[in-house]
C-alpha cells in the first residue's frame, strides 16, 4: 500500500496522471472522456500487473487510440488532436514504466503536456491546473530518484526561497525581454469553429448559434452597468442577392461600379473614456465594435462607412484592445445612398403593394419606418429560437403567413420592406447584450448573444438603428434568447427568474479567470515595451518598491542576529583586556574575570556563567529574554554608561 | 572505449586538482557533469530551443526554458550537497594480508546537510549515506604489502536532486598508513623460551587469602593476627606474580631464515604480551626500544615493523 504523500512516487504518478487527464478533459466531447477513461484505466492495470510482452499490447491500444482519436476530431490535424495524442502518450508512457528512466520521459511528457496547455487553455483554472502539474512533475522527479528530504527549518527555507527568487527573476527577464509568439505550430491547422457570425444572412442561418454558450469577448466600459441594451456591431450585410440572402458588399464595390462620392471628416476626440474589450481566440479577422467607437490600434483597420473594424492577423490568442469614443461625420453622396436602396429584380409584388399603401399613410420616411415597427408590435408576429427554415428565403410567406421567427427573419422583413419604399437601409450584425458581472463590472457575450437589428439613413439623423426584434411583445415570445431583459416583463418570467439567476460560483470563476487574462495572459509586444522603457529611463530611487527593497536587505542581518542568538563576548573581553592592560589572548575566561575588580566581578558572574554554559555544556539553550538583558549589560559597560 | 579514456582523462584531471588540496572536498576538486539522462534531456532543450526559434513556436521556448531551470537547479544544488566536505581517517595502523575496517570520519563544513552521498575506496565498495552534520563511515579494505603508503583515495559521487547530473569528486588524504604484517603465532617453543628467560628474574608473592591452617605447615604463613581473635590457626595463602618482568623479544633469534616470518612472530608477540599486561620491548641489530606497556609503546613498536628492512 502506499501512503497518501505527494513524495511517494507511487501517488504522485497517479496524482499526475489525473491532473493530466483534467487539462483535456473538459474541452472534450463524450466519446471522447470515455476514449480516455478507458486508456488510462488500461495503463493502470498494466502497470500493476506483471506479464509477457507488455509492449506489444501497449503500442496495439497506442494505434487504436491515436485512430480513434483521428477519427473523433473530424480527421484534421488540429492543436487539440495534438494535444490529445500527448495525453496518449503519457498514459501509454506510464502503463511501460518499470524503472526510474521510463519515470524520467514519463514526467519530460507531462512537462510538455502542461506548458502547451498553459498556452493553449489561457483561461483561470487550466492555467493554475497546468502550473500544478508541472511543480507536481519537478517533484516527482525528485522523488523518484531521492528517498529523503532535506530538512526544513528556518535558515533552509531562507536560502532555497533566494535560489527561488533568484530563478523568478531570471525567468521575468526572458519574459519581458524575449519577443512571445502564439501557439503556432505549423504542421497542424486549426478546428473549425462556429464563433462569429455568418458570411451571409439566410432565414435561419443564425439556427446553429443560438443554443451555442462559447464566449466570444468581454467588454469592460469602466463605467457601470448601463441601462440600455448594448449593441456590438461586427458586419454589415448590404446586398440583397438574386438567391435573397444577404451578403456585405467591400468598399470596393462602391468606387468602381457606382462612382459614390463620401468623405470623412476625421476629428477624433480621444477622450480619456476608452473601454477594454477581450477578444477569446476564434481565428478570425473580425472585432467586435461599438457604434461611435474606434479602435487605438495600428493593426486594426476601422472601417469608418460600416462603423466595423477588422484586423490583418487572425486573433488566435485571449488579446485585449482598448476602444476610444470618436466624433466624426461621414458625408454620404446620394449615388452612394442609392446602393442601400437595390433589391433583386422582380421582386415580391404583393410586398410592395404592402408596403406602398403604408408608405401612403405615413407623413415621412422615419414615420413610414416607426409605422413598420408598430406593425410587427401588433400582437400577430411571434419569436421562437425554432421556427420553420425556409431554404428558399421566402420573405413573403413569412410575412404574411408563418409570422413566426428570430432576428434575422424581422430585420431581413424590415430591411426589404424599407428598400422597397426607397429609405436606404442595411442589416447590422453582432451581439447583443451579454451576462454583466458585477464583481468585475464586465460584460461577457457568449456566441448565443449574436444579433441582427437594421439601420436606415434618415436625411440630418444619419444611420438609426431599428431593432424590430425587441419590440415583439413579451407574450409572444415562445422561447427568447437575445431579447434584453428590459422587455421581460410578465409575471411568468419573473417567476422562473429563481432559476435564471446566475450561480455565485460562475460569477466568481468569471470574475478570477476576468484577472488573470487582463494580468497574465493580456500581455503583449506593446506593454513590454512600455514597461522596459518606464523601468530603465524613469526609475526613481524614492520609488516605493525601492525602499521596500533597501529595507529587506538592510533589515536581513539584525533578524539573523537574533534568530542565532549571538553574544557580544569578544566586545567585553576586548575592552576588559584594554582596561587592565592585558596583552597575553591566550586567557580563559575565568583567569579574565579574576582579573576584574571585586565589584565588577560580582558584577559580571552571571555573563561569564552564561558564557561557560554556553560553549561547554551542549544541552544548554539560551533563551530571548537572557539573550536581550546580557547583550544590553555588555554594550552598557562597553560604554560606560552607569 | 570512449567511456574508459573518457574516465581516463577525468581521472588524470581529477588527480592533479586534489593534490593541491589534501582532505577536503572543494570547488577546486569537484566536478558536475551530466550522466545519460542529463545529455538525452540536454538534446531534447536544444531541439525544443532550436524548434521554437525556426518555427516561431511559445510552447517550444517555454519547454526548453522550464527545463533549462530545472538543469540549472539541479547543477546548483548538486554543487551544494557536495561542496566543502572534510575527510579524517581515524585508523593508520592496520595489518597486511588481511580484510580490515578502514574507518573515516566525515564532516559536512558550512553546517549545511547532505543528501545521497555515494563513497568508495579506490571505487570498490560503494557506501550510500546521509551527512547531517558528521559520520563515520567504515571501509572493509585489504593491504596486500606491508610498508608506509599512502592512503586510498576516496570518491565521492552524488546524483542529487534530479538524477539528471551527476557531481563528482577524488579526495587524497594528508595521512600515510602504516601497514605492519600480519599477526602469526610462532612456534610454542619459541613462547616457552622467552617465558623461562622470565622466571630466571625475582619472583614476586602476593597476598591472595586466608585459609584454616593444617598441621606441618610453614610457621611462617600463619596469621597471629586471626589466631588472637578466633583462637584457630589460619594461614596465608600466597600466589607468585611477575609483574615487573620484562620480556625482550628479540627479531633475529625468532627465525633466523625468515625475516618476514620473524617479524609477523614479533607482531604477534607484542599484541600477545600487551594483552597479558607484560613490559616488553624489541631488539633488532643495534636497535633497542624502551620497556613499557602502553598503547603508545605499542603502536610505536608496530610502526617501526613496518619499516625495518632486513
Amino acid at each position: 500500500m502506499f501512503r497518501l504523500n505527494i513524495l511517494n512516487p507511487k501517488f504522485n504518478s497517479y496524482l499526475l496522471l489525473v491532473f493530466s487527464l483534467t487539462t483535456v478533459l473538459f474541452d472534450i466531447n463524450f466519446y471522447n472522456q470515455l476514449l480516455f477513461f478507458s486508456v488510462l484505466f488500461f495503463s493502470i492495470f498494466q502497470n500493476l500487473s506483471h506479464y509477457k510482452f507488455k509492449n506489444v499490447y501497449s503500442s496495439i491500444i497506442s494505434l487504436i487510440a491515436i485512430y480513434i482519436q483521428f477519427k473523433l476530431n473530424d480527421e484534421t490535424l488540429s492543436k487539440e488532436f495534438f494535444l490529445n495524442l500527448v495525453l496518449i502518450l503519457i498514459f501509454i508512457k506510464f502503463s511501460e514504466a518499470k524503472n526510474k528512466n521510463d519515470y524520467h520521459f514519463f514526467n519530460y511528457s507531462i512537462i510538455f503536456l502542461s506548458v502547451s496547455t498553459l498556452i493553449y487553455g489561457q483561461d483561470f483554472l487550466s492555467s493554475i491546473n497546468s502550473i500544478l502539474l508541472m511543480l507536481l512533475s519537478i517533484i516527482h522527479l525528485y522523488s523518484i530518484n531521492q528517498q529523503t528530504i532535506i530538512k526544513l527549518n528556518l535558515e533552509y527555507i531562507g536560502k532555497y526561497s533566494l535560489i527561488g527568487v533568484i530563478i523568478l527573476s531570471v525567468i521575468t527577464v526572458i519574459y519581458l525581454v524575449f519577443p512571445r509568439y502564439e501557439l503556432n505550430i505549423k504542421l497542424f491547422e486549426a478546428t473549425k469553429n462556429n464563433l462569429g457570425i455568418p458570411d451571409t444572412i439566410e432565414l435561419g442561418s443564425f439556427s446553429q448559434i443560438s443554443n451555442n454558450e462559447e464566449k466570444v469577448f468581454i467588454y469592460n466600459p469602466l463605467k457601470n452597468k448601463t441601462k440600455d441594451p448594448i449593441y456590438f456591431r461586427v458586419k454589415i450585410f448590404d446586398l440583397l442577392n438574386d438567391k435573397r440572402s444577404w451578403v456585405s458588399a467591400s468598399n470596393k464595390n462602391f468606387d468602381t461600379k457606382n462612382n459614390e462620392k463620401y468623405e470623412i471628416n476625421k476629428t477624433y476626440d480621444l477622450g480619456k473614456n476608452h473601454s477594454k474589450i477581450i477578444i477569446y481566440p476564434n481565428d478570425k479577422n473580425w472585432l467586435p465594435i461599438l457604434k461611435d467607437f474606434r479602435y487605438n490600434n495600428s493593426l486594426i483597420n476601422n472601417n469608418f462607412i460600416n462603423g466595423t473594424a477588422e484586423i490583418d492577423k487572425k486573433i488566435i490568442k485571449k488579446t485585449s484592445y482598448i476602444i476610444k469614443p470618436k466624433n466624426f461625420n461621414v458625408e454620404l453622396d446620394n449615388n452612394f445612398l442609392n446602393f442601400y436602396k437595390k433589391l433583386p429584380k422582380s421582386f415580391s409584388q404583393k410586398l410592395f403593394n404592402w408596403s406602398l399603401e403604408k408608405r401612403n399613410n405615413s407623413l415621412s420616411n422615419l414615420d413610414y419606418l416607426n409605422n413598420l415597427m408598430l406593425h410587427f408590435a401588433n400582437g400577430d408576429y411571434f419569436y421562437s429560437l425554432s421556427p420553420n427554415i425556409d431554404s428558399s428565403n421566402n420573405y413573403e410567406k413569412f410575412f404574411f403567413e408563418t409570422k413566426t421567427g428570430y432576428c434575422e427573419y424581422f430585420a431581413g422583413m424590415f430591411a426589404i420592406l424599407a428598400r422597397l419604399q426607397d429609405v436606404p437601409t442595411r442589416l447590422v450584425s453582432g451581439y447583443m447584450g451579454g451576462s454583466y458581472n458585477e464583481l468585475g463590472n464586465f460584460y461577457i457575450f457568449k456566441q448565443s448573444d449574436a444579433h441582427t437589428w437594421v439601420e436606415s439613413y434618415i436625411e440630418n439623423k444619419g444611420w438609426v438603428r431599428f431593432d424590430p426584434t425587441q419590440i415583439i411583445p413579451q407574450i409572444n415570445v415562445v422561447s427568447f434568447n437575445n431579447v434584453s431583459s428590459n422587455n421581460l416583463q410578465s409575471k411568468d418570467f419573473e417567476k422562473n427568474d429563481m432559476f435564471f439567476k446566475p450561480n455565485i460560483l460562475r460569477l466568481y470563476y468569471d470574475y478570477f479567470d476576468y484577472i488573470w487574462t487582463n494580468k497574465f495572459s493580456d500581455y503583449n509586444q506593446k506593454s513590454r515595451n512600455e514597461l522596459i522603457k518606464d523601468g530603465f529611463q524613469n526609475f526613481q530611487f524614492n520609488s516605493f518598491y525601492f525602499f521596500i527593497f533597501l529595507f529587506f536587505f538592510i533589515s536581513i542581518k539584525p533578524i539573523q542576529f537574533i534568530i542565532r542568538k549571538k553574544l557580544f563576548f569578544s566586545i567585553l573581553f576586548n575592552k576588559i583586556r584594554l582596561q587592565q592592560n592585558i596583552l597575553n589572548k591566550s586567557l580563559t575566561h575565568q583567569e579574565l574575570l579574576k582579573k576584574l575588580s571585586n565589584d565588577d566581578q560580582v558584577k559580571f558572574f552571571e555573563v561569564f556563567n552564561i558564557y561557560e554554559k554556553l560553549y561547554f555544556s551542549k544541552n544548554y539553550k539560551i533563551n530571548y529574554k537572557t539573550f536581550f538583558i546580557t547583550n544590553y549589560r555588555i554594550i552598557k559597560f562597553y560604554f560606560n554608561i552607569n | 572505449m570512449i567511456n574508459k579514456n573518457w574516465e581516463i582523462f577525468i581521472n588524470k584531471h581529477l588527480e592533479k586538482k586534489s593534490k593541491i588540496q589534501k582532505n577536503f572536498l572543494t570547488k577546486k576538486n569537484l566536478y558536475i557533469f551530466p550522466n545519460l539522462n542529463g545529455f538525452k534531456l540536454g538534446i531534447f532543450i536544444f531541439f525544443s530551443f532550436a524548434s521554437s526559434i525556426f518555427y516561431q513556436n511559445n510552447v517550444g521556448l517555454l519547454v526548453s526554458i522550464i527545463i533549462f531551470i530545472i538543469y540549472f537547479i539541479s547543477i546548483i544544488i548538486s554543487y551544494q550537497n557536495l561542496d566543502a566536505i572534510k575527510i579524517e581517517p581515524l585508523n593508520c595502523l592496520v595489518p597486511n594480508n588481511k580484510n580490515v575496517y578502514l574507518s573515516f570520519f566525515v564532516e559536512a563544513l558550512n553546517n549545511r546537510q547532505r543528501l545521497n552521498l555515494n563513497m568508495s575506496l579506490n571505487k570498490n565498495k560503494i557506501i550510500n549515506f546521509d551527512l547531517l552534520s558528521n559520520k563515520k563511515i567504515d571501509f572493509v579494505y585489504f593491504f596486500p604489502k606491508r610498508g608506509i603508503q599512502n592512503m586510498p583515495q576516496i570518491n565521492l559521487t552524488s546524483l542529487f536532486p534530479f538524477g539528471i547530473t551527476r557531481a563528482f569528486g577524488l579526495v587524497k588524504l594528508r595521512q600515510k598508513i602504516y601497514v605492519y604484517p600480519e599477526p602469526i603465532k610462532p612456534p610454542s617453543i619459541i613462547i616457552n623460551n622467552l617465558k623461562h628467560q622470565n622466571f630466571l628474574n625475582d619472583e614476586d608473592y602476593e597476598f591472595d587469602n586466608i585459609e584454616e591452617g593444617k598441621s606441618g605447615e610453614n610457621l611462617s604463613r600463619i596469621s597471629w593476627k586471626h589466631y588472637s581473635i578466633m583462637k584457630k590457626l589460619f594461614t596465608k595463602k600466597f600466589i607468585t606474580l611477575n609483574n615487573n618482568n620484562k620480556v625482550l623479544i628479540d627479531i633475529e633469534k625468532l627465525n633466523r631464515s625468515n625475516f618476514e616470518l620473524s617479524l609477523s612472530y614479533a607482531v604477534y608477540l607484542i599484541e600477545y604480551y600487551y594483552n597479558q599486561k607484560k613490559n616488553f620491548a624489541i631488539k633488532y641489530q643495534k636497535f633497542v626500544s624502551n620497556y613499557s606497556n602502553s598503547l603508545k609503546h605499542k603502536n610505536k613498536l608496530l610502526k617501526y615493523i613496518t619499516n625495518v628492512q632486513a
